[in-house]
């Protein structure tokens, strides 16, 4: 009987786990205080986005700093600055949707990811934090990281992944929408002021990158089972 | 500028009291340089030169009044151009008039505000910086 309802539990899990960790995502986000750490998290991956668009672009990048209310800036200097611009929203989206793929992919994948942007967080602290209130806020992220490594099982470290992959991607999905507060400022008022395309197509543009990214996400998850 | 009008009047009160009534401090810087005889010399001079003059006291007393009326009557326009002054002083202090009011205040912020954010602008491009939110 007991092995009848774990193997009827197995068999949801793996139909809907998708949906599952979608809805728990869905559900942290609206927790006041649990949801705070991921926010950072996402603000995190999209200032980290900006400063990779400046390097690969042939830039430098100055400093990174974080804020308490999930907001950022990163400070960098030459690069091409549309792409670095545009790189902010479209990088959350493609970190939150890697993430996740990446973590599905493998057990051992997953706890090799993790390990690398822990490491990469790490980094952040040493070479682009240059304030307190930004190393507290790394330093957290590096110790989620790290309890999310130290998990002896690594199903759930998997899990735990994915959960951060599709926050991540939640976060970038409703970011951009944020910036249509008439107010002209941020990455949407930068690239309009550089292509005279206005602000609302490039959120359209990055709201539409989350949304074909979850849908791939749930493409994939439903072609496992 | 009420200031030095009331000094020079004050200056030129000061000459008449020393023209018209104070013989005693002549006397006494006299009396500081001479000797015992010149100064009995002096005296009996003055003296002699005093039998000569019809005093009339009552002039004397009338003329005194008026002087006296006068010198008043400077002493307390001196005295009350000095509260003036320093009422003025009061009213128009450096604090006061170096304080500019809320809707200048709100004006002055704003022209701060603009002008950081321009100098922010400069050591952007001086610098070569650019911050990406």
């Amino acid at each position: 009987m007991t092995n009848l309802s774990s193997e009827c539990t197995s068999s949801l899990w793996k139909k809907y786990h998708f949906f599952i960790l979608l809805i728990t995502a869905v559900v942290i986000k609206q927790l006041p205080l649990v949801s705070i750490p991921f926010n950072w998290l996402e603000s995190y991956f999209h200032e980290i986005s900006h400063g990779i668009a400046a390097v690969v672009t042939g830039g430098n990048v100055l400093r990174i700093q974080l804020f308490t209310n999930g907001a950022g800036l990163c400070t960098t200097q030459g690069g091409i600055g549309f792409v670095i611009s545009f790189a902010g929203y479209a990088g959350a989206t493609l970190w939150g949707w890697g993430i996740y793929k990446l973590a599905s992919a493998h057990q051992r994948v997953a706890h090799l990811f993790s390990m690398s942007v822990f490491l990469l967080i790490v980094s952040s602290i040493v070479f682009l934090g240059r304030d307190l209130l930004t190393w507290f806020i790394l330093a957290m992220l590096a110790t989620l990281f790290l309890l999310t490594i130290k998990l002896t099982k690594l199903h759930y470290l998997q899990r735990l992944m994915q959960l951060f992959g599709l926050l991540i991607l939640l976060n970038s999905l409703f970011s951009p929408s944020y910036l249509l507060d008439g107010r002209s400022l941020g990455d949407g008022a930068a690239l309009a002021s550089m292509t005279f395309i206005p602000e609302f197509f490039w959120v359209l543009i990055w709201l539409s990158l989350a949304l074909i990214a979850l849908y791939s996400l749930y493409k994939s998850a439903k072609k496992n089972n | 500028m009420n200031i030095s009008n009331v000094s020079s009047q004050h200056s030129i009160f000061g000459l008449t009291n020393q023209t018209s009534t104070s013989k005693k401090p002549l006397v006494r810087s006299i009396d500081s340089v001479t000797s015992k005889d010149v100064q009995e010399k002096l005296v009996t001079k003055q003296a002699n030169q005093g039998k000569g003059i019809v005093v009339d006291q009552q002039a004397i007393a009338l003329f005194e009044e008026n002087q006296l009326k006068k010198n008043q009557f400077e002493e307390n326009q001196f005295e009350i151009s000095a509260a003036k002054s320093a009422a003025s002083d009061r009213a128009f202090s450096t604090t006061d008039k170096d304080k500019p009011s809320l809707k200048n205040e709100t004006a002055v912020a704003s022209y701060q505000a603009v002008g950081n954010l321009a100098q922010r602008e400069s050591v952007k491009q001086l610098f070569g910086v650019d911050v990406f939110a």
